[in-house]
């Protein structure tokens, strides 16, 4: 069986052992004495190469077969009278093997072709298959996450309503503590601070369910991207300029390196900060000994880059493939939206975030922004390029500039 | 419904606390616990509050000459009549009457509707004292000192 598909596989192998055999069939031929008994055999090595080594290989053995026919009867009678019905029949003979060898060498073409196609078609189906299987996740997630701003936006009539009289009552509440204890002078000014720290207990708890419910209502709020041509630098050194004191008073330090060949991208600015700010308190809290938080930008073929680095604690291995589903949370207080709403924004964006990390080193996050088109580069680059040097003289130079918050951890 | 005392709310609001003094606000909310605390808060800064509870209040209200309101604030989302009609019924009625509308949710085309149809502001639930207050104030001087020159 083995050495059947070797043979099969291999041309070397199966010319060897044709020519092996119509050797044999010659001698069996000559010795047997038979005149056109043992023809047929010759059939044997020529399907066989005209099956494996193809036409060419093919007909040359019909040829070889025909004369070893021929060289073998020719031995046996000697030269006689029926010389010319010998030559005849080894032009049949040849004809037959011909036709056989051409016969078998197209089978095996149209064959080959067959499977050529279904293997194909079946790398396409595959390729299809994930391609779809990927959309119908993100579609999916996309689906999921509107459910839950749609839900948010009915709960929020529920919930704040009530939370809207529980604040205000809560200030109301505070008045009359006041009042009280100004009415009674008696009272221990201690049960009066007591009573008020209650009441900012309260409140700062209202202010909680508040905030989780502003995350759920990110998704209801979510508006369509607008995308705007941006020179990402300015923009980066802009906003990234407003995090400098949350990140200092987390003793975490920003380093910016810029890649001064970064091309203009389409950018809903409002929607990209928000994903900026999410991810940049997220490595704040990876560090809560402090740390450094790289921002990087890098120009690929066809897309522009922002990583995002921490040197922090890390995201498990079997966590990190959840990350960016919604609900999903290592947070004791997090809603797990933050990074499926900062996925869904850059996903509109036609970019795609991705996630990196070693447990115990830090994590990176990389915002992939795609190509502004064509038709639009030309003119926008070169005012891209302009308003770079204009804007941020620091930016192009010195690629690498650090901005240490006051207190250097 | 018109206060006994002024008493201090626990935020620094001595200059708004004196700019509410003796307006006249109507208060309209379908949500009672909401419409007494905002009541009761705005009565407290020294307003003269008067609390609808429904729309169809809310007109009756208006529609009596004894109450010249300075401000109307209301809720968005209440049944039968949105808020979003009490601003309209107003702008066509009395069109210098500024008109604040609270929501819990305020979606960006609601608000862009509400603007078109001349909103004075926008006020999101929950809102401290403080903010709630200071929102009126500010409508208040922004749209008395037109008023007053129309009348002058």
């Amino acid at each position: 069986m083995e050495v059947a598909k070797m043979v099969l596989k291999h041309r070397a192998a199966a010319i060897t052992l044709a020519s092996a055999l119509t050797a044999a069939i010659g001698a069996l031929d000559y010795f047997t004495g038979q005149e056109c008994q043992v023809v047929a055999l010759y059939l044997l090595p020529v399907s066989l190469v005209a099956w494996v080594a193809g036409r060419k290989l093919g007909m040359v053995f019909c040829l070889l077969s025909a004369c070893t026919w021929l060289a073998a009867e020719a031995g046996i009678g000697g030269i006689h009278a029926r010389q010319s019905s010998l030559l005849w029949n080894a032009l049949m003979f040849l004809t037959v093997f011909l036709m056989v060898a051409l016969l078998l060498s197209a089978l095996h073409d149209v064959m080959n072709s067959l499977e050529r196609r279904v293997r194909l078609r079946t790398s396409q189906l595959r390729e299809e298959m994930t391609r779809r299987h990927d959309a119908d996740l993100a579609r999916l997630r996309a689906e999921r996450l509107a459910q839950v701003g749609a839900m948010a936006a009915q709960m929020a009539h529920e919930v704040r309503n009530p939370m809207g009289s529980i604040s205000l009552n809560l200030d109301l509440l505070a008045c009359e503590v006041i009042e009280l204890a100004r009415a009674m002078p008696s009272s221990l000014p201690h049960d009066q601070e007591e009573a008020l720290s209650l009441v900012d207990q309260i409140r700062s708890e209202v202010e909680r369910v508040e905030k989780v419910m502003q995350d759920y209502l990110g998704f209801a709020r979510l508006p369509k991207v607008v995308p705007t041509p941006q020179a990402l630098h300015p923009f980066l050194d802009e906003k990234l300029a407003l995090l400098l004191p949350e990140l200092g008073a987390a003793h975490v330090r920003m380093v910016k390196t810029y890649d001064p060949t970064l091309h203009t991208v389409n950018i809903d600015v409002v929607q990209l900060w928000q994903v900026l700010l999410n991810l940049a308190l997220n490595a704040r809290d990876a560090m809560p000994q402090g740390g450094v938080l790289s921002v990087t930008t890098l120009q690929e073929e066809d897309r522009s880059l922002i990583q995002l680095s921490d040197t922090g604690c890390g995201i498990r291995p079997e966590d990190l493939s959840q990350i960016f589903t919604p609900f999903f949370t290592t947070k004791a207080r997090g809603t797990g939206l933050g990074l499926a709403l900062a996925q869904q924004i850059i996903a509109e964006h036609d970019g795609e975030l991705t996630c990196h990390s070693i447990l115990g080193e830090g994590t990176t996050f990389t915002i992939a922004l795609p190509r502004v088109r064509e038709v639009a580069t030309s003119s926008l680059k070169v005012r891209a390029s302009g308003s770079a040097q204009t804007f941020t003289p620091c930016s192009t130079p010195p690629h690498d500039h650090e901005i240490h918050p006051s207190p250097a951890c | 419904m018109i206060t006994k005392s002024i008493l201090p709310l626990p935020v620094e609001l001595d200059r708004s606390r004196l700019s509410l003094l003796h307006c006249r606000l109507l208060v309209v909310d379908d949500d009672l616990p909401m419409l007494r605390a905002v009541t009761k808060v705005l009565s407290r800064a020294g307003a003269q509050v008067h609390s609808a509870s429904s729309t169809a209040e809310a007109m009756q209200l208006m529609a009596d000459p004894d109450f010249g309101f300075d401000v109307v604030l209301t809720d968005l989302r209440m049944p039968v009549a949105s808020g979003k009609f009490i601003l309209s019924l107003i702008k066509s009625t009395h069109p210098s009457l500024p008109v604040l509308i609270m929501s819990a949710y305020w979606t960006p085309e609601m608000k862009d509707e509400c603007t078109r149809l001349g909103v004075a502001g926008c006020l999101e639930k929950p809102t401290s004292s403080r903010q709630l207050i200071q929102a009126i104030c500010r409508v208040l001087q922004g749209e008395r000192r037109p008023d007053a020159d129309g009348e002058n």
